[in-house]
């Protein structure tokens, strides 16, 4: 009997206990099914959590500058370096960039809070005194105008985000080149930014923010000091030894700091990992309810083995060998389980959909998962179909046909 | 040229508990082609255990079994399947039709495990159920038959491989008189102009009476072998 036959046979057969063979199918499906969601909702999270650092690229470096709070207080000499250790300067920041060759550009930047009002309206936003380079990192683009400058020195310029902009828009028809006033100064807008793709290398939300000169930020505050630097680095950079050389700068010329650094290569390598982690724990859960399944059809198939004792005495009697009532057994467990890991496949990704409506992702079909699983419940269908098969194979024709006679 | 069957001393002993029965006990028997035998005896005389001996459904306890001159007790069970499927059609009381397959699917059966197409198969059981009267019903599963139309299917599924021996346990324990006879009838026809060799147990003398040859089992043994030339003599 020919494959095709077998196949024929089997359909037959499985379509001649319906409900019983969803019921068994049904197992696979679940199985099938959270195996293909949990894999697919995690290639998405992660081509998610990728797809941030793509614009940017991953070899950026943040480093958080604070002052260091004396640790040994008996020691006077000590504790007054402290106290007197200066803020980071903008010069002392930009000249970050000799301590060490893969540092390609440098961009300090201020955050500062101050209520800021348009025409009257109050405005909600943080303001960012930076460079020109916060711009080239950050690779943010110009709706309109141009961006801050060193060359603005302390001007009471600004540049505003995309958010901020379309609340201005409520109130002016074009906010560009009008006054916004930050604290007790006035500010003209210079520039308008595009909207910014959310990035979680840095907290701020730029399409949020305010941005002035640099030098402007300190007339601002009093409180204006620069806490935050980020670097951009040579593609490859040794992390570790880059921090070791950025420490060793700070030691000799900016004693008396407590740095913290973040690299971008880092986060990415971080999340990958915890998601590499539920990906394997969630796909292991799958398993277990495809275990479940498979028993399913093993139970199924072995009641079906019991049930049809006469139907295999008549195959043998008119000359099926054992390998052909091995096969007819275990193509019928293949079949229903194919049939399980299809409705499994559909389901799991409708319930990745979900969840990537649910937690705002792109969706996107990868082929992995959908191989993955039709080949997980093929094999299930295999390895649990097999025993049942090998049992119906080692009867003897007069032993089944007697029962009946 | 050799026999077409050779029984040496076969016996079948079954062994239930701390009873040992012996369901055939040292029979002796030759069957030549083209031979019309009945196997006739009392219920539980060992009837249907010499058929299924002699139809390789079974396996003697000891004893030798040449089918056209070869033993076969060195053959395994894929070998026997396919003398089985080869050499052989079976009919039984109980019919023994697959109860989720149609006619066709049924009489086709055997083809397909020959490895034949499924197209010519279908061809052939088409050709074969006409034969019985039975296309008519060739779509319709079993239990939308009724027992003689179930016989002929059966029997059109003994026939269709082109057997040199048909075996028939009871074929018309369950059918009434006059179905019966129109069953006999195919196996006699079998006999006479297909020139097959039909062996067939049965209850009923008057069946037994038709047949060319007549032998009688009584506890696991031949106790009468009577041609007809024999009986008229
Ligand atoms: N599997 C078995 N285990 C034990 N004893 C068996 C087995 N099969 C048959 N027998 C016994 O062997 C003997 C012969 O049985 P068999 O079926 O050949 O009789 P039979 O002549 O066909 O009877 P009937 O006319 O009632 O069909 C009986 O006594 C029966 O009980
Ligand atoms: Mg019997």
């Amino acid at each position: 009997m020919n494959l095709k036959m077998h196949f024929r046979t089997a359909i037959t057969n499985l379509n001649s206990t319906k409900l019983r063979s969803m019921l068994a199918a049904l197992g696979i499906l679940v199985g099938t099914a959270s195996v293909v969601a949990m894999i697919s909702g995690g290639q998405l999270a992660s081509y998610q959590a990728l797809q941030q650092f793509k614009a940017l690229g991953t070899n950026l470096m943040s480093i958080t500058i604070n002052t260091a709070s004396s640790s040994d207080s008996g020691d006077s000499s000590n504790l007054s370096s402290a106290t007197t250790s200066s803020p980071v300067t903008v010069q002392e920041a930009i000249n970050l960039k000799t301590a060490s060759s893969d540092i390609t550009s440098i961009a300090p930047y201020i955050s500062l809070y101050q209520p800021m009002k348009f025409q009257g309206h109050t405005v909600s936003g943080t303001i960012l005194g930076t460079t020109e380079t916060l711009q080239n990192i950050m690779k943010l683009t110009m709706q309109e105008g141009r961006f801050v400058s060193l060359l603005d020195k302390n001007n009471y310029y600004c540049v505003i985000g995309q958010k901020i902009y379309t609340e201005l828009k409520k109130y002016s028809l074009d906010p560009m080149g009008q006054q916004i006033s930050i604290g007790s100064s006035i500010f003209t807008i210079i520039g308008i930014l595009k909207d910014w793709t959310q990035n979680s290398f840095i907290y701020a939300d730029l399409n949020q923010s305010v941005f002035v000169p640099i030098n402007t930020a300190y007339i601002i505050s009093s409180y204006a000091q620069i806490y935050n630097v980020i670097l951009k680095l040579n593609e490859g950079t040794n992390i570790t030894t880059l921090e070791q050389d950025i420490t060793n700068y700070f030691n000799q010329n900016i004693p008396g700091k407590s740095l913290y650094f973040q690299s971008a290569a880092q986060i990415l390598a971080s999340m990958t990992s915890q998601q590499q982690i539920l990906t394997a724990f969630l796909g292991f859960i799958g398993g277990i309810s495809l275990l479940v399944g498979g028993i399913g059809i093993m139970n199924i198939m072995l009641v079906s083995v019991a049930e049809r004792r006469q139907e295999i005495g008549i195959r043998l009697a008119v000359g099926a060998k054992k390998r052909d009532i091995q096969k007819m057994f275990l193509i019928e467990a293949v079949v229903l389980s194919f049939f399980g890991g299809i409705a499994g496949v559909l389901f799991g990704l409708t319930i990745s959909f979900a969840i990537a409506i649910y937690q705002g992702w792109l969706f996107m079909i990868f082929y992995q998962p959908i191989l993955l699983g039709f080949v997980v419940s093929v094999l299930t269908g295999i390895f649990f179909g097999f025993y049942p098969a090998y049992k119906a194979s080692k009867l003897l024709p007069i032993e089944t046909l007697r029962g009946i006679e | 040229m050799s026999p077409l069957i050779q029984l040496h001393d076969i016996t079948k002993t079954y062994i239930t508990g701390e009873t040992t029965l012996l369901a055939l006990n040292h029979v002796n028997l030759t069957i030549n082609e083209h031979e019309l035998v009945a196997i006739v005896g009392e219920s539980g005389s060992g009837k249907s255990t010499m058929l299924h001996t002699l139809g390789l459904l079974d396996k003697p306890t000891s004893g030798s079994y040449l089918l056209n001159g070869k033993e076969v007790a060195k053959l395994n069970d894929d070998e026997l399947s396919s003398l089985r499927n080869l050499k052989m059609g079976f009919a039984f009381q109980a019919f023994f039709l697959l109860p989720r397959f149609d006619a066709i699917h049924n009489v086709m059966l055997p083809l397909l495990y020959r490895g034949v197409n499924l197209n010519e198969s279908k061809e052939r059981a088409l050709q074969i159920l006409d034969k019985l009267s039975m296309t008519k019903f060739k779509y319709q599963r079993p239990n939308q038959m009724s027992g003689g139309q179930q016989q002929r299917v059966a029997i059109a599924r003994a026939l269709i491989g082109n057997p040199d021996i048909v075996f028939a346990d009871e074929p018309t324990g369950a059918l009434d008189s006059k179905t019966s006879k129109e069953i006999i009838d195919v196996f006699i026809k079998l006999y006479e102009e297909e020139k097959k060799t039909v062996i067939m147990v049965t209850h009923d003398i008057k069946i037994a009476l038709q047949c060319r040859r007549m032998i009688t089992v009584k506890d696991g043994k031949i106790v009468n072998d009577v041609r007809d030339e024999e009986r008229k003599a």
